[in-house]
């Protein structure tokens, strides 16, 4: 999977995500994440891609590239 | 894998028992308005039940076996086993089941003890009573609850908010030809510390740094600990596959079971539990949104409130799911279709 695509795979978890996502982004710091958005977020890749981000990933993971890494490498 | 039936043993009659006391997720203080917000959406908790400071889970128990056995004029003479399940004990020592026994009045004949399982303690204390009560005949009390509202912060946002306190009674009955009940039960220490209190048992005894509050997290280390997304994934992964072998060894199909009712972990959880089963909401009762999670109690208190999805079951057979801290999980087939299920009590 492309960047382009996971990010869209990343915004697609929320509700209505209005800001602007890049692989820099620090998304712990998006006005709309929080623990329940992390579920949230795990669920739609686990159900599109199979792919299951674990607790540790997320802890340890600061931008969307670090995501992407962990996930380009499961 | 722990898969057996348990022949000619019925369960007489189920109640449950919550405190009367109201909290609301909406003017929880320790989260901003739009974690409330996503919090309630997600969780689908809008409002909890919380025991007022000396009510214990054995209380709450107490309450509801004592409607339970008046209702069904139950001569406690005739009943030889009393297990309590719970988290939440009176004491560290000694075990809350025998304090139970004399305050119901059982005779000194009765076995008592106590199990420490949470959110699959329902599943695992139906099997543990059933098991005995074809060796000691008669009838047996099976007592689940918790006041898991005392073992969060309430300034823990990822916790707190999500429990609430229920205490339930069971009465089940040795009877020659009563339908089995069918087990499926594992467990999985590997994850044992994916909700965890870690001070204040034998391997870390209360110190003075027990105390100390991370501000971060809003919580100590003598409070529990909840990882949120090991839970979830735990309960994803490992749930949906203990269900359908279930079936698979009771030789059902999903559409031959009148309906499920699972642990109370979240609306998240639990829609996709359904959707992936392919059964619409009627056939998976949630109580979530009234009553919390209610930990070990869920699945009683859940069937309390369902006696409308029982009546439109017209008999058949339905699953009762529990999954949670441990990790411990387990399915249990079985016949409610003669129980006197008890309208939910308050106290």
């Amino acid at each position: 999977m492309e960047m382009h695509d996971f990010i869209k795979l990343f915004k697609e978890s929320f509700d209505d995500l209005q800001e602007d996502v890049k692989p820099s982004t620090q998304f712990k710091q998006l006005d709309q994440w929080t623990s329940m958005q992390a579920l949230l977020l795990i669920a739609h890749v686990d159900d599109t891609t199979g792919f299951v981000f674990s607790s540790e990933n997320i802890r340890d993971a600061v931008t969307i590239e670090d995501l992407y890494q962990i996930f380009q490498a499961g | 894998m722990a898969k057996f039936a348990i022949d000619h043993v019925s369960i007489e009659g189920v109640s449950a028992c919550v405190p009367q006391n109201k909290v609301f997720n909406r003017d929880y203080v320790y989260q901003s308005p739009k974690e409330q917000a996503q919090f309630i959406k997600t969780t689908g908790i809008e409002e909890r039940r919380i025991a007022l400071e000396g009510t214990t889970a054995s209380d709450l128990c107490l309450a509801a076996a004592r409607r339970l056995l008046a209702q069904l004029a139950c001569d406690t003479a005739e009943i030889n086993l009393l297990v309590f399940v719970s988290q939440t004990p009176d004491y560290k020592i000694p075990c809350t089941a025998t304090i139970l026994q004399d305050k119901l009045g059982l005779s000194k004949r009765c076995l008592a003890f106590d199990v420490n399982l949470g959110c699959s303690g329902y599943v695992y204390g139906l099997s543990i009573v059933a098991s005995l009560l074809t060796h000691l005949k008669g009838k047996a009390l099976l007592l689940v609850g918790d006041v898991s509202s005392t073992c969060v912060n309430p300034k823990d946002k990822t916790a707190a908010p999500l429990f609430s306190d229920a205490g339930s009674a069971s009465l089940l009955r040795y009877q020659k030809g009563s339908a089995p009940m069918y087990f499926n039960l594992q467990s999985d220490g590997a994850g044992y510390d994916a909700i965890i209190t870690p001070d204040g048992g034998a391997r870390n005894p209360i110190n003075d740094a027990s105390f100390t509050f991370d501000v971060t997290l809003g919580r100590s280390r003598a409070d529990m600990i909840l990882d949120g997304i090991k839970v979830f994934n735990f309960s994803r992964r490992e749930v949906l596959p203990n269900v359908r072998e279930l079936l698979e060894y009771t030789g059902m199909e999903i559409q031959d079971i009148g309906f499920f009712v699972f642990h109370q972990a979240n609306k998240l959880m639990n829609d996709m539990l359904a959707k992936k089963l392919g059964i619409d909401s009627e056939q998976a009762p949630q109580t979530l949104a009234k009553l919390g999670n209610t930990s070990s109690a869920s699945i009683p208190v859940t069937l309390v409130q369902s006696v409308h999805q029982m009546q439109l079951s017209m008999g058949k057979e339905i699953v009762l799911s529990g999954f949670g801290v441990g990790l411990s999980w387990g399915s249990v087939q079985l016949d409610l279709s003669k129980t006197n299920i008890l309208p939910l009590i308050e106290i």
